[in-house]
């Protein structure tokens, strides 16, 4: 074969393999799906946005108001304002204009409303807005006081606003199941995608400590976090076990999530894992966030997905 | 047709495509959005990140910011052996005379918001930031004071790896018209915490 020719087949080779690529690319974020499929993840994203406002009631009013726990001083030093690079002009919290308790409090209220009602299908787009709006002026008052979860949950929320998907009391099955749209599926995408970016650099993050190594991990959560197995000893079985399952589960998740064929399995790990979390780290609200996001992989019905 | 949106069709499961440019710019915005998310991430792992992703997320932080998914030092793992995520003690003394500690909280006990603020208190003691270490504190003593709590000292102890408790961060309250409070920390005690204004800070809690 000359030269000439083996060039002209690579060539082929090379573009055959690009249009390739690119109707994968098309298909996987361009597909058009039923919007009952992101109503299924955005109902698990709302409970779980309620939950984390009936939880930020506790504390917001009292933390954040002018005189609080982490007054609005010390908010906006720990923010870096006036300092370059920082990037405090970009934390745009009402917390910080508006410093009462009441008003902390009244931030809490409506984003508890906002999530009840996206929960419900209330308010189409409009509502996991004003629910992310409230969370990340919870944010960002206090950007080093945010929680795991909290990240999630701001992330599922404003995918949400792509496409919400139908009302959650309208279950007939005749019409609703057959209007599909591309946004329900990029909105899907965008959840399941978001989880595994996650997935990955809490495994990369963890993988670069050496408690995760020598099987200590637990053993440092289960003294440090407030877990409900009590203290455990570092060399124990069960410290060292749980250290290793953990990042095991968050592998299986990774891998297995994405394909068709197993995501049922890495749904299973992610139970499994949320179950862990909450034992040994005490974390509830990060463990059902971790199970909304990902509960965007869960198998659908055929109805659910149509093709690009 | 009930057509709701301009890509809607709800008869049968037909086929429905966005034109090319609309899938070309949601390319794009797909790719930019991912990548800034995983730089962020990535560079939150670490301290030691490389300097290009430090100016690459300087330079993404009006997008990465103000949509919130910009989060520097977020525990993306669940527990790391970093020196500033230990439990933390904070304790006080309510009169001059009293010689014995009163432990108010155990991190270790308390909820996830004391544990991210013991944490914040970490890294500021591992950062040598005292201007912060002291607002912290004084946001603390002024809160509790208006709780009925009078503070005489406050303290900050943690535990070493030997099971040792070491006082990281130690101040003297002072009040100053029964309403005002002032921390003047054990260390230095030349030093004073503002207590109208800590405008200008010397250094930045980020």
């Amino acid at each position: 074969m000359s030269m000439e020719k083996l060039r002209v087949e690579l060539l082929n080779d090379w573009f055959a393999s690009a249009k390739n690529f690119s109707s994968q690319w098309d298909q996987f974020w361009f597909a058009s799906a039923s919007t009952a499929w992101i109503a299924r993840v955005r109902v698990a994203v709302a409970f779980v946005s309620v939950m984390q406002f009936l939880v930020d009631g506790f504390w917001v009013p009292s933390w954040l108001a002018g005189d609080g726990w982490f007054d609005l001083e010390t908010g906006r030093y720990f923010i870096g304002e006036g300092i370059s690079e920082t990037g405090s002009a970009y934390r745009w919290s009402l917390l910080f204009p508006f410093s009462s308790s009441w008003f902390a409090l009244l931030v809490v209220v409506v984003g508890g409303l906002a999530s009840l009602a996206t929960m419900l299908g209330v308010g189409a787009k409009l509502s996991p807005l004003i629910a992310w709006a409230c969370l990340l002026t919870i944010h960002h008052r206090a950007p080093w006081l945010t929680t795991p979860a909290e990240m999630l949950l701001a992330a599922g929320l404003i995918y949400l606003v792509i496409d919400p998907g139908r009302i959650a009391w309208d279950w007939r099955p005749t019409r609703h199941d057959r209007q599909i749209r591309v946004s329900a599926n990029l909105a899907v995408r965008c959840i399941q995608v978001h989880s595994l970016v996650w997935l990955c650099f809490s495994i990369a993050s963890m993988l670069q400590q050496q408690v995760w190594w020598n099987g200590t991990a637990v053993t440092m959560m289960s003294r440090q976090r407030g877990g409900y197995w009590g203290i455990i000893e570092g060399t124990s079985w069960l410290g060292q076990g749980a250290t290793v399952s953990i990042l095991a589960l968050q592998f299986l998740g990774l891998m297995t999530l994405p394909r068709a064929s197993s995501v049922a399995l890495g749904y299973l790990a992610m139970v499994v894992l949320a179950g862990l979390i909450v034992v040994f780290n005490g974390d509830w609200m990060y463990a059902l966030a971790i199970l909304a996001l990902t509960s965007a992989w869960v198998p659908r019905s055929a109805r659910e997905i149509t093709s690009a | 047709m009930n057509r709701q949106n301009s890509d809607v069709r709800d008869e049968g499961l037909g086929v429905v495509r966005w034109p090319l440019p609309l899938r070309a710019i949601g390319s794009i915005a797909i790719l930019f959005h991912f990548g800034a998310l995983s730089l962020t991430y990535f560079s939150n792992n670490s301290l030691r990140r490389p300097v290009v992703a430090d100016r690459l997320l300087i330079q993404l932080q009006p997008y990465l910011i103000t949509m919130g998914w910009y989060s520097e030092l977020a525990p993306v793992a669940l527990v790391t052996d970093d020196p500033y995520d230990r439990s933390m003690k904070i304790e006080y003394t309510s009169a001059p005379a009293d010689a014995k500690w009163t432990e108010w909280l155990d991190s270790a006990r308390a909820d996830a918001r004391w544990r991210r603020m013991v944490v914040l208190a970490g890294a500021l003691v591992a950062n040598d930031d005292t201007d912060g270490m002291g607002l912290l504190a004084h946001a603390i003593v002024a809160r509790a004071s208006k709780d009925g709590i009078a503070m005489d000292r406050i303290r900050f102890a943690s535990t070493d790896d030997s099971g040792v408790e070491q006082s990281v961060y130690e101040a003297k309250i002072i009040r100053l018209d029964g309403k005002e409070v002032t921390l003047v920390p054990s260390i230095e005690p030349t030093r004073t915490v503002p207590v109208v204004s800590a405008a200008s800070p010397s250094k930045g809690g980020k």
